[in-house]
């Protein structure tokens, strides 16, 4: 292993999130840290974006970028940098939207098939009007957050640890993402 | 009808589509990147801290040096040890000693300056006293005699410190000289003279 990590440092082969971290925690090289923003910084941000609004979205990556400065020794190495990153970075979001009173995950949905009309009205008239990645909006917040890190590219189990949920948990919620997406965009039961 | 690999493909280009229009702002980064900086003086502060150490030891490697310069060597005395034998009615030991007892303390230069008064005033000063006697020189000490009066025992490291005109090496090793001494008794000047000593007859 150890082998490997400097041939590729020898080969000049990409550095990991991992290696980039370990490098600006020997030297305290900004160069490192500004690589490993540029490797991770805008898809926090974005899933931070999707969960929240730009304000809140920004201060939460600020925090996170943060709290790698002032306590590396937080990143243990027990899982990757990125679901550590992530998982920071998803406690810092729900911990400021209780504080601000805004902790309604459940609201999308429930305000989705309770203001008057039928789901499949809705679900007609979303379809109508919004695109796919608006359409994502529409997701309960838990739903949303399983889909939008499974797209990011993190494993059932990544997300389980980012989630602290069991598993089974989120593939559920990864389902019934699926389900009312798919409704939306028209998918084939035949084939579903 | 749209299928289910055709929406995943969707959802996923979708994805990527929507992260590529919301990156993090630059001003983000900045911000973070500034934090990250340590402050000016912060960034200095291993440059002086090791410019402080260096300027240090070597103020302590001067210092020692100095201290080491000036350090007192032990002081030297001149010593005449007076005894008699059977052949010689005064023997005369003159040597360098570091012991200060029964010897007077023969600071740098002092021979020198001993001589020099004495060329200065040998006319008219009864300070300094001139006697001829006959050298012999072996590895460790000159010896001159004066007859059966006098036998003076001169150790080399003494002779070092004495004006001998000529130098010591070109005496012979055996020959009359001109010896010069002050009124304590000390050595200032060895020269040869071609005058012989005319001793009685025991």
């Amino acid at each position: 292993m150890a082998l490997s990590f400097f041939l590729a440092g020898w080969m000049g082969a990409e550095e990991t999130a991992e290696q980039l971290f370990c490098r600006y925690q020997d030297s305290s090289n900004v160069t490192y840290l500004q690589k490993l923003f540029a490797m991770h910084g805008s898809d926090l941000y974005h899933f931070l974006l999707q969960q929240s609004d730009r304000t809140l979205a920004e201060d939460i990556s600020q925090q996170v970028w943060l709290t790698l400065l002032e306590q590396p020794s937080s990143f243990r190495g027990a899982s990757s940098f990125k679901t550590w990153l992530f998982s920071i970075g998803r406690n810092g979001l729900i911990d400021e939207l209780r504080r601000l009173k805004r902790w309604q995950p459940e609201a999308l949905l429930d305000d989705m098939y309770t203001d008057g009309h039928c789901p499949e009205q809705q679900l007609s008239r979303a379809k109508q009007q919004l695109q796919l990645g608006k359409q994502l909006q529409l997701l309960p917040f838990f739903q949303r957050e399983a889909l939008m890190l499974q797209l990011e590219g993190f494993s059932i189990a990544q997300i389980s640890d980012i989630t602290q949920q069991p598993d089974e948990t989120i593939k559920s919620r990864l389902r019934y993402a699926r389900q009312f997406l798919q409704q939306l965009a028209g998918v084939s039961d035949d084939n579903a | 009808m749209t299928t289910p690999e055709q929406f995943e493909r969707d959802l996923q280009q979708q994805y990527q589509h929507e992260k590529a229009r919301h990156a993090a702002p630059p001003q983000l980064s900045e911000r973070i990147m500034q934090r990250a900086k340590p402050p000016v003086s912060q960034r200095w502060w291993p440059a002086w801290r090791n410019m402080q150490l260096a300027l240090s030891s070597a103020f302590v490697l001067v210092l020692g040096y100095l201290l080491l310069l000036q350090q007192p060597s032990s002081p030297l005395y001149y010593q005449i040890v007076v005894t008699s034998d059977s052949q010689y009615r005064e023997v005369q030991q003159h040597r360098i000693t570091v012991q200060k007892e029964q010897a007077l303390a023969m600071l740098p230069g002092d021979a020198s300056n001993a001589y020099q008064q004495y060329v200065e005033t040998a006319q008219r000063n009864d300070a300094f006293h001139t006697q001829t006697g006959l050298l012999r020189q072996n590895a460790e000490q000159w010896q001159i005699s004066v007859c059966n009066d006098l036998l003076l025992k001169v150790d080399r490291q003494l002779l070092a410190q004495l004006n001998v005109v000529p130098t010591p090496d070109d005496f012979q090793l055996k020959q009359w000289v001109e010896f010069v001494s002050n009124d304590a008794g000390q050595l200032v000047a060895i020269r040869p003279t071609s005058t012989v000593l005319q001793c009685p007859q025991a």
